[in-house]
């Protein structure tokens, strides 16, 4: 095989393989190739996907390439399953130059006609009606506007666009083979009235930038036996329809019109227990809900949470929120492995009390990785730190990235949407990398600090005080990621903390966010951690100290 | 770190040119080929991957050993058919580096990834191809796969009639 560079050197069942992911159009055309390619190896590779890109443009023009658009779509079905070949997996993938506008013209035909419902539907119906999309395994719905970045300078324009560009009907779905749905930039999943949805084989669920109500959500996750792996990333989830089934349930009979959303101050702690009983991964972006899992997932391994700042003062309650956090991780007792991006001191609980009625523990838990925004209150900073340490007795592996709010851009949301802005990129990841080192001044005096500076760098109460079962016997590995300002910041008062009592500890990986260009903060920090081990009376360093890798 | 490392099996993978690579055993069993040969006990000492040189076999551990759940110990979550629902953003930056290879690396990492049976390297390297000939007009595509039109002018003529829709 060396040397060869042909794809026409590729076997049958591979080149059919690779045409998995070959637009319909191009792959049909592949027919006219050569002799070789007659035998229709696109049909037989079980894919069809859809795709096309759409840009603004006057009506009647639009109109015809969404004609034009459809019945090639419809004859790609056809072709697909023509001599009982069958449709494994879909692909609609629509794609706009400009703005939700033309997506929305290009998707739902009669946008000036919106008053009268459902005259002709939309562009994901017809291709879900096909009978050949009846039985595919792996549907993946996509249609956003390319350019993400169009609309960051300008705040007016997004907070008018609306969340998804189309709706989707569950029952034109094929519940009864989709395994895989992936769906993105989608107004709602909703479920007829009446019908209930099954979902025998559905395993993996993705929901990005999307509106979803949590009602629909629970009942889809419900009906859903095997689903293994959800993702819902930038999705905004309104309770509004479990509040309206109560609304529904006590008004008995009467169904006359569907009172609107009511806006409520008393959102209950948790609306829907979800019942996922072979979950194995989850993900979460978006705004603190109302939702749980219950009973907690037996088999699950990895749990990625990462909530917004809502900035509805609407929603402002603080205490609720606290209890509604609490009680969503505690779905997550039996996870392996768990990521979570929060400002910390919301996630605080002060009393003893209430820690013992919310607190839950992870006795599964290995791995925690933390992105977490602190403000002034280090204390009660801490104290978050020390309530997630105390939930987690086996921990072995532990993360934490720190950014102070001041730093933090994500508080600046003007728009309590303004998260879905960001679809799918996330400031989380780097909070560092924004700093570029500003001490080089203070060179000449990095002599190293003394004891008594040593000492200046104060015990957080919350932590130092308490004896944590993870840092007596398996805590092995720390990772520090933040920003160095001043002896007394948390992320040194961490280093210390970690260095004494983490009795076990076999690595510190630590990036004080200064580069390689601040030697003088590395070396304090040395110095920090080769006091904790005189103070431990320890003559050789217990664990080893490095850089945090990027 | 070394210390660590000592408590995890190693597996000595031999490329055809005589290289020889020591890979952790998790590493190597992301390749469902050699998961099946570590269960069926055919691995006891080193690993000949047929067909594949050196090159590009460093090139497909280099991807395992990215790819491998950073979950570890247990390692049972490894054969999911699941896409993996978290932690995949990161990979896709890198995923998007490593693949900038020539075309005749890329064929060959397509047949190492279809031997070694690595799902996620044949949807990287298949989705890449594509994207590199889609929007060309099949005279180029036919350059590119460097494939001769063997065909009558009427048989063309009759082929693009039976999939009109595919040339509009």
């Amino acid at each position: 095989m060396a040397g060869e560079d042909r794809l026409s050197g590729l076997p049958d069942d591979l080149l059919r393989r690779v045409l998995h992911f070959a637009p319909a159009k191009e792959a049909a055309s592949t027919t006219a190739l050569s002799r070789r390619w007659r035998t229709a190896l696109w049909r037989s590779s079980g894919a069809v996907n859809l795709e096309t890109r759409v840009r603004r443009l006057y009506y009647q023009e639009a109109e015809a390439r969404r004609d034009a658009f459809v019945s090639a779509a419809l004859a790609a079905l056809d072709a697909a399953a023509d001599d009982g070949g069958r449709v494994k997996r879909l692909t609609l993938r629509i794609e706009s130059d400009g703005d939700d506008t033309s997506l929305d013209d290009f998707l739902n035909r009669n946008r000036y006609n919106n008053y009268q419902r459902e005259v002709n539907p939309n562009v994901v119906d017809v291709v879900l009606s096909h009978l050949a999309a009846r039985r595919v395994e792996e549907l993946r719905l996509v249609a956003q506007e390319s350019s993400n970045e169009s609309f960051d300078d300008d705040m007016e324009i997004f907070s008018l666009s609306r969340v998804g560009a189309y709706r989707l009907n569950l029952n034109l779905l094929p519940l009864e083979t989709l395994r895989v749905l992936e769906i993105t930039n989608c107004r709602g999943l909703n479920q007829p009235e009446a019908a209930v949805a099954a979902f025998p084989r559905l395993s993996s669920l993705w929901l990005r930038h999307s509106a979803q109500s949590l009602g629909s959500l629970h009942s889809i996750i419900d009906a859903a036996p095997v689903l293994s792996a959800v993702c819902l990333e930038s999705v905004q989830i309104d309770d509004y329809d479990i509040k309206e089934e109560d609304v529904r349930r006590s008004l008995a009979a009467q169904r006359s019109c569907t009172p609107p959303p009511p806006i409520s101050p008393a959102l209950p702690l948790v609306a829907a227990e979800i019942h996922a009983p072979r979950l194995r991964r989850f993900r979460y972006k978006g705004l603190l809900r109302p939702f749980s899992f219950s009973p907690q997932p037996p088999e699950l391994q990895q749990v990625d949470l990462e909530f917004f700042p809502d900035t509805d003062y609407r929603n402002n309650d603080p205490d609720r929120d606290l209890a509604t956090f609490w009680r969503l991780v505690r779905s997550f007792t039996n996870a392996k492995d768990m990521k979570l991006s929060i400002k910390l001191e919301a996630i605080a609980v002060v009393s003893k009390a209430r820690q013992a009625e919310l607190l839950p523990a992870f006795s599964s838990l290995e791995r925690l990785e933390l992105h977490v925004v602190h403000g002034e209150n280090v204390k009660k900073a801490a104290l978050g730190i020390a309530n997630l340490l105390r939930c987690c007795p086996v921990l072995r592996d532990l993360r934490i990235n720190l950014t102070t709010e001041e730093h933090d851009t994500s508080k600046n949301h003007e728009h309590t949407r303004e998260f879905l802005k960001r679809k799918f990129r996330s400031s989380r990841d780097n909070p560092v990398d924004r700093f570029d080192c500003d001490c080089n001044s203070e060179e000449g005096n990095d002599e190293a600090i003394s004891s008594v500076a040593y000492d200046e760098v104060y015990e957080i109460p919350a932590l130092s005080r308490h004896p944590f079962k993870c840092l007596q016997s398996s805590l092995s590995r720390v990772g520090l990621r933040f920003r160095f300002e001043k002896l007394n910041c948390l992320g040194a008062k961490l280093i210390k903390f970690f260095a004494e009592n983490a009795i076990v500890l076999e690595e510190m990986h630590i990036d004080s966010g200064n580069g390689k260009l601040c030697r003088h903060v590395n070396r304090k920090i040395e110095t920090c951690i080769t006091h904790s081990f005189k103070r431990r009376n320890l003559k050789v360093p217990s664990f080893a100290v490095l850089t945090l890798k990027r | 770190m070394a210390t660590r490392e000592a408590g995890k099996k190693m597996i000595m993978l031999k490329s055809p040119d005589g290289m020889e690579f020591e890979v952790e055993e998790a590493v190597a069993m992301e390749s469902q080929t050699i998961r099946k040969m570590i269960e069926d006990d055919c691995a006891d000492t080193a690993i000949l991957i047929p067909n594949i040189n050196s090159k590009i076999l460093s090139r497909v551990i280099e991807y395992c050993n990215k790819h491998v759940p950073t979950t570890g110990a247990t390692g049972a979550a490894a054969s999911d058919t699941v896409a993996p629902a978290a932690l995949a953003e990161d990979l896709k930056i890198w995923d998007a580096e490593f693949i900038k290879v020539n075309r005749a690396t890329r064929f060959n990492l397509i047949q190492a990834a279809s031997y070694l049976n690595i799902k996620g390297l044949l949807d990287l390297t298949s989705q890449t191809t594509i994207d590199t000939i889609s929007d060309n007009s099949l005279e180029e595509i036919r350059s590119f796969l460097s494939t001769k039109n063997d065909y009558l002018p009427e048989e063309e003529q009759t082929i693009r009639r039976e999939n009109q829709w595919a040339f509009q």
